[in-house]
């Protein structure tokens, strides 16, 4: 049953994908005619330059045809090439995307370790100090800009530390230009961004966790528990926080396609050199090539993890199942 | 950070390319040289282009070892000097390549590869280079003209047609041959008398053939090389490209100049101009182009010194469409109507508000820093009562709305800029006010570069735009106003078409004199100001601060015309005083 | 974006089946009662209320209190320390930067409201739809669904703005079609686990047509829902709007949004860090409020508690 379900769902996909790479395509395109991608508006250039470079890059042929090409290639594993530096953009691509997932992982990881305690305390404590405290600090977390927080955290840990003469973070890049590299470096460079990427995260986790721990507190079995005179300790620790905390797993595996493109702003302010920030200045240049295998890469992360995510949803309601 | 979107193209007024046009003719006077040449031939040559300062011998002793790292808000695209065209990849590329000829910070081009300044045929059609002998690749094969032919064959010869070079037709329209006779010798050939030829296209740096000639022309637009230089012949050699991060290049111990103090240099990507400021503070970087509004936070800095500014051929200028079919066209067809406009600017305001002081107002369409200047007339203050009364003599007097008005037609119309760059942002908005203050309703719109770019060159679909321009060291302006360049995908998207200043570009290009040149540009810059089709707001300075633990770098090396090229010349005597 | 996730883990299904009807008069009688207990919720949305009416009569307070255009610049008092002239400084331009916030409003919350709107009621109609009509019909738009979803939001952002020139509505529209596609999945939900309950399938056999069932039963029943999904929505989008000023892809200057008049700070903070300080804050200010106020109307509708 289960098997079938899974298999009418892959093959849902790929309608999907080819419909996110039409549309990408289409948008591509519909932007602007006689640019070519990757030239710079100089007095070099003449117009029968840039229409002979057009001609040579393949861009002066039909749309539907350009796309049937890439198509062709896409399916053989071949992103092509970037138009603006002649990279293969699968080489783009696994180069930057380990930087995103080191700074998307560990901003998940800073999250569920901080809203875990952070809720369990909130919960255990309801209406009291911490737990008030724990309201700001969430609903804060979900109303910072995070461009904003980014910058004002850069002002402090790189540029007033640095002035004060006390020890200070690094404003860019995923490690130092020189003589960096090694993991103290790298973690230096990590903590600002992955602090500012996982405040978003931990605000709607602690919230959630505080609830589904208040919840399962309330549940006959942990009163009897209780009532049978287990510690206070074992009957939180052991019983209700795992029950609490197993929904939290499905929430973080819905944030697999955030995995690539939801860092991009925070890859942006901090010039970090993740998949996010390709996009973005590639889409801005037009690297049409660069763009569709980047978003039909993310494409597929997201259509898997909607799968994922599915079959998590389906096996905790059989009734959702498609019949 | 309001300026992040890459502008990879050009960054807050960037120079991009450091081709010279004083050339040696200069200090002679034009007549007195030519007629050296046909009776003085190559000693004398020789002994001009060697009278400027050669850098070598001048160098302070410095102490070897260390490494550099400088900033830029670009990363590279390209290492190829035959495809890439923006300034983030020229920078990098003068770092390890050299061309027959490089620039001098005023300008002057002076031998780089080439042993002398080339022997120029009394038809001024046949220019003839010695290559330096001995010299040699940092992998150790010699560099020859073999070299240097193939690499200008990438870019004219019939066979290399498919190779993306973006300078092919200026060199198809105008080149008749290359030739290499032997091992040390290249010979030019143009077709007519081209003054722009050494500015243009004699600082190109020279590729190797021994890496690059087995590759089939296709092939060349993808190599391994341009992303990763297996040999260069500038003061470094490439050791790796982090993409998006930084590239780091290292000591070429087979530069011709002799070995660089410093072990390694490094280039930088950093998000804008925020972050470079502050990285500069905090020593994360050690050298870097400095945003006009921040130059003054720098001051106080005792860890950074800042170079004197210095102006570039960098400039912001406004175009009104002229195209007598579109509605715009109607509104400016009348000089009086451009002048007036123009007048009721207050372009004083502009560079010390919006440049914070760091640009000079435009008295003419070329760069003060050029041999061609002169102060233009008429000269346009900022006279906003004149402004008023010229228009209201044109015929447009202010409608029940406050907005002028002629035959039923409303002086309305937009502005287009490109987003992401402050200073244009700040200066269409200013443009805005100063003529709402007049009567005339101007909208500014920001659209993204491609956009801009495609609506200027192609589409032509706009009322105003405002944009930044590099031009070279060469004085000939044609590809913005020459009637030629107003066909589909030229630059003249304004369409100005004015045939007396095409002949005087036309007869400017066409001649060797120095001093014929100066007066027909004389003319040039009288005849734009009359007719200012497109007003020029700023010349821009170039801002640089270096960290006080580099010694070398100062404004005797670095200046106007090389800042982004021409580098290794100067690179090879600049040393560290930590050695780290 | 609507909160999808939070919506779709606390309406754990075995939670819905208890309910068998459409939610009756003293549901909502009661929501709004405890919805009108929760004392910070009430202030908080007694906030949003506050700016929303200071964004309408924005042209009256730039009139009347501030005595300043947002658009007037004035080139030799750029970057003024708050004071009595200028009572929260001045920016790059010389422009009032407490006017520019009033003006600001109207774009910041305009986007907000407008976008909700349009979100809520594609999406819901979508979603009554297919889950209504199942099949083919369901199949063919919650595939149009997928694909919605699975593009990186931002490509889309570029793609249409360079497109569609950026203004308070078309930005709506924009960020809308990126966020419909939860809302259409989350009342799909709802609606095919309530489709086959005993009175559907009741009135369904005396005849009462497609419009009137989908209307009449489907759409009240899934209204908690909503609810609970666009509560934390406006905050969110306030917050999108600004991310894509700073990314260059929102509301263009000379027009002020909270979100470009901080991009724009950003660049100039070492000569006016005021300039960073009150537009951050006041988006601040009013997302968190949004968000408070969004978390009491969740807690006081929450379906569960019926």
């Amino acid at each position: 049953m289960l098997a079938k379900y899974l298999l009418r769902r892959f093959a849902a996909a790929i309608p999907v994908i080819l419909g996110v790479t039409i549309l990408t395509f289409l948008v591509m395109h519909a932007t602007a005619g006689n640019y070519v991608p990757g030239l710079a508006y100089n007095p070099d250039l003449k117009p029968a330059d840039i229409a002979r470079i057009k001609a040579n890059l393949g861009l002066d042929r039909p749309i539907w045809l350009q796309y049937v090409t890439w198509l062709g290639g896409m399916l053989h594993g071949d992103f092509g090439r970037s138009l603006i530096d002649g990279s293969p953009v699968m080489s783009h691509i696994l180069e930057r995307l380990p930087n995103t997932l080191e700074l998307t992982i560990t901003a998940i990881l800073l999250g569920v370790l901080i809203s875990i305690p952070l809720g369990v305390t909130g919960a255990l404590r309801r209406g009291g100090k911490v737990d008030n405290f724990f309201t700001v600090v969430s609903t804060t977390g979900f109303a910072i800009p995070q461009f904003w927080l980014g910058l004002i955290l850069i002002l402090f840990f790189s540029v007033q530390l640095h002035a004060w003469g006390l020890p200070w973070l690094p404003s860019s890049g995923a490690y130092a230009a020189f003589g960096g590299g090694d993991p103290l470096d790298r973690l230096l460079h990590l903590i600002m961004p992955a602090v500012v990427l996982s405040f978003f995260y931990l605000s709607v986790w602690s919230r959630f966790v505080r609830s589904s721990m208040v919840e399962v507190l309330s549940q006959d079995y942990v009163r009897t528990a209780r009532a049978k005179g287990m510690a206070e300790r074992r009957v939180v620790y052991l019983h209700a926080l795992r029950n609490a905390v197993v929904p939290l797993v499905t929430l973080v595996g819905l944030e697999l396609p955030a995995l690539v493109s939801g860092g991009l702003v925070v890859e942006v302010v901090f010039g970090w050199p993740g998949i996010g920030r390709l996009l973005y200045e590639r889409a801005l240049q037009l690297d049409y090539t660069t763009v569709m295998g980047i978003t039909t890469f993310a494409a597929l992360l997201v259509v898997l993890g909607n799968l994922v995510a599915d079959v998590l949803y389906a096996l905790l309601d059989p009734r959702i199942r498609y019949s | 950070m309001g300026s992040s979107a890459p502008d990879g193209f050009d960054n807050f007024e960037r120079f991009l390319k450091e081709w010279s046009r004083r050339d040696f003719l200069r200090r002679m006077g034009g007549v007195v040289a030519f007629g050296a040449f046909t009776a003085g031939g190559v000693e004398f040559l020789e002994a001009c282009g060697n009278g400027g300062s050669s850098s070598t011998q001048n160098a302070p002793q410095g102490k070897k070892g260390g490494h550099l790292v400088e900033a830029n808000i670009s990363d590279i695209s390209s290492l190829n000097s035959v495809l890439s065209s923006d300034t983030a990849s020229s920078q990098v590329i003068s770092m390890l390549f050299e061309g027959l000829l490089v620039s001098k910070p005023n300008g002057d081009l002076v031998p780089g590869l080439a042993s002398a300044m080339p022997q120029v045929s009394s038809d001024g059609l046949t220019y003839t280079f010695k290559l330096r002998p001995n010299l040699k690749w940092s992998d150790g094969q010699p560099l020859t003209s073999d070299d240097v032919l193939f690499t200008f064959n990438l870019m004219f010869s019939p066979d290399y047609k498919d190779v993306n070079s973006p300078r092919r037709s200026d060199l198809e329209l105008n080149l008749q041959s290359i030739t290499a006779p032997d091992a040390q010798t290249i010979v030019f050939k143009t077709k007519t008398v081209w003054a722009p030829f050494l500015a243009l296209h004699a600082q190109r740096e020279i590729m190797p053939k021994h890496v690059l000639g087995s590759l089939a022309a296709k092939a060349i637009n993808t190599a391994d090389f341009n992303s990763a230089p297996s040999a260069s012949s500038g003061a470094f050699k490439f050791v790796r490209w982090d993409k998006g991060q930084q590239v780091v290049l290292a000591r070429n111990e087979n530069y011709w100049r002799g070995q660089t103090y410093l072990d390694q240099y490094v280039i930088k990507v950093v998000p804008d101009q925020v972050t470079l400021t502050n990285q500069l503070k905090t020593g994360e970087v050690d050298f870097g182009f400095v945003d006009p509004s921040l130059w003054d936070s720098l001051a106080t800095v005792d860890t950074i010194d800042r170079l004197s500014p210095f102006g570039v051929p960098t400039f912001t200028f406004y175009a009104y469409n002229l195209d007598p079919a579109k509605p715009a066209g109607k509104l400016f067809a009348d000089k009086a109507v451009r002048q007036a406009l123009l007048l009721a600017l207050d372009r004083q305001a502009m560079a010390d508000r919006v440049y914070f002081k760091q640009a000079t107002v435009a008295d003419s369409v070329e760069p003060p820093i050029s041999w061609s200047h002169t102060s233009a007339k008429p000269s346009y203050g900022f006279d906003k009562s004149k402004a008023e009364s010229m228009l209201d003599a044109a015929g447009w007097a202010k409608g029940p709305d406050g907005i002028r008005a002629k035959g039923g037609v409303q002086m309305k119309f937009n502005m287009i800029t490109n987003q992401g760059n402050n200073q244009r942002q700040s200066l269409l908005q200013i443009m805005q006010q100063s003529w709402a203050d007049i009567g005339v309703s101007a909208t500014p719109q920001l659209i993204q570069f491609p956009q801009l770019v495609t609506q200027i060159t192609n589409q032509r679909t706009f009322d105003v735009f405002l944009v930044g321009f590099n031009f070279t060291q060469d004085p000939d302006e044609s590809q913005l106003f020459a009637s030629t360049s107003a066909n589909p995908g030229g630059f003249n998207g304004f369409l100005f078409k004015n045939p007396q200043v095409d002949q005087v570009l036309t007869q400017a290009a066409s001649t060797l004199d120095q001093g014929k040149r100066k007066q027909l540009y004389a003319q040039f810059q009288d005849l734009m100001n009359d007719q200012v089709p497109a007003p020029i707001l700023v010349f821009n300075k170039g801002l640089w601060a270096v960290s006080k633990r580099v010694q070398g770098i100062n404004n005797t090396v670095f200046g106007s015309y090389n800042q982004y090229g021409s580098r290794s010349q100067f690179f090879k005597d600049v040393w560290v005083t930590d050695q780290k | 974006m609507i909160d999808e996730t939070l919506a779709k883990i606390e309406l754990a299904p075995e939670r819905v089946a208890e309910r068998s009807e459409r939610p009756g008069r003293s549901f909502w009688r009661e929501s709004l009662e405890r919805l009108s207990e929760n004392k910070m919720g009430m202030a908080a949305g007694g906030l949003i209320a506050l700016l929303a009416l200071i964004a309408i009569g924005a042209p009256l307070l730039s009139a009347l209190v501030t005595h300043y255009d947002p658009a007037r610049q004035d080139l030799q008092n750029n970057f003024a320390f708050p004071g009595r002239v200028h009572w929260l400084g001045t920016d790059e331009l010389g422009r009032d930067t407490l006017t520019r916030l009033i003006w600001g409003a109207r774009i910041s919350l305009g986007i907000g409201f407008l976008t909700v709107a349009i979100q809520l009621t594609f999406g819901a109609a979508i979603g009554l739809i297919a889950g209504y009509y199942g099949r083919l019909v369901d199949d063919v738009l919650m595939r149009v669904v997928d694909v919605v979803l699975a593009f990186p939001p931002i490509f889309l952002f570029i793609g249409l703005s360079i497109l569609f020139r950026p203004s308070t509505v078309t930005l709506s529209l924009i960020i809308a079609f990126v966020g419909w596609g939860s809302v259409a999945r989350l009342v799909r939900g709802e609606v095919l686990s309530i489709k086959n309950r005993d009175f559907m399938l009741a009135t369904r056999s005396i005849g009462a047509r497609d419009v009137r069932l989908i209307v009449g039963h489907l759409l009240p029943n899934s209204i908690p829902v909503m609810i609970v999904a666009a509560s934390l929505a406006l905050g969110q989008i306030i917050l999108i709007e600004a991310a894509l000023d700073f990314l260059g892809l929102g509301i263009q200057p000379p027009t002020a949004s909270w979100g470009n008049m901080l991009t724009n700070a950003q660049t100039y903070f070492v000569h006016s860090v005021w300039l960073v300080v009150f537009p951050g804050v006041t988006i601040f200010v009013t997302v968190l409020a949004a968000n408070l106020f969004g978390n009491a109307v969740r807690d006081a509708f929450d379906p569960r508690l019926r």
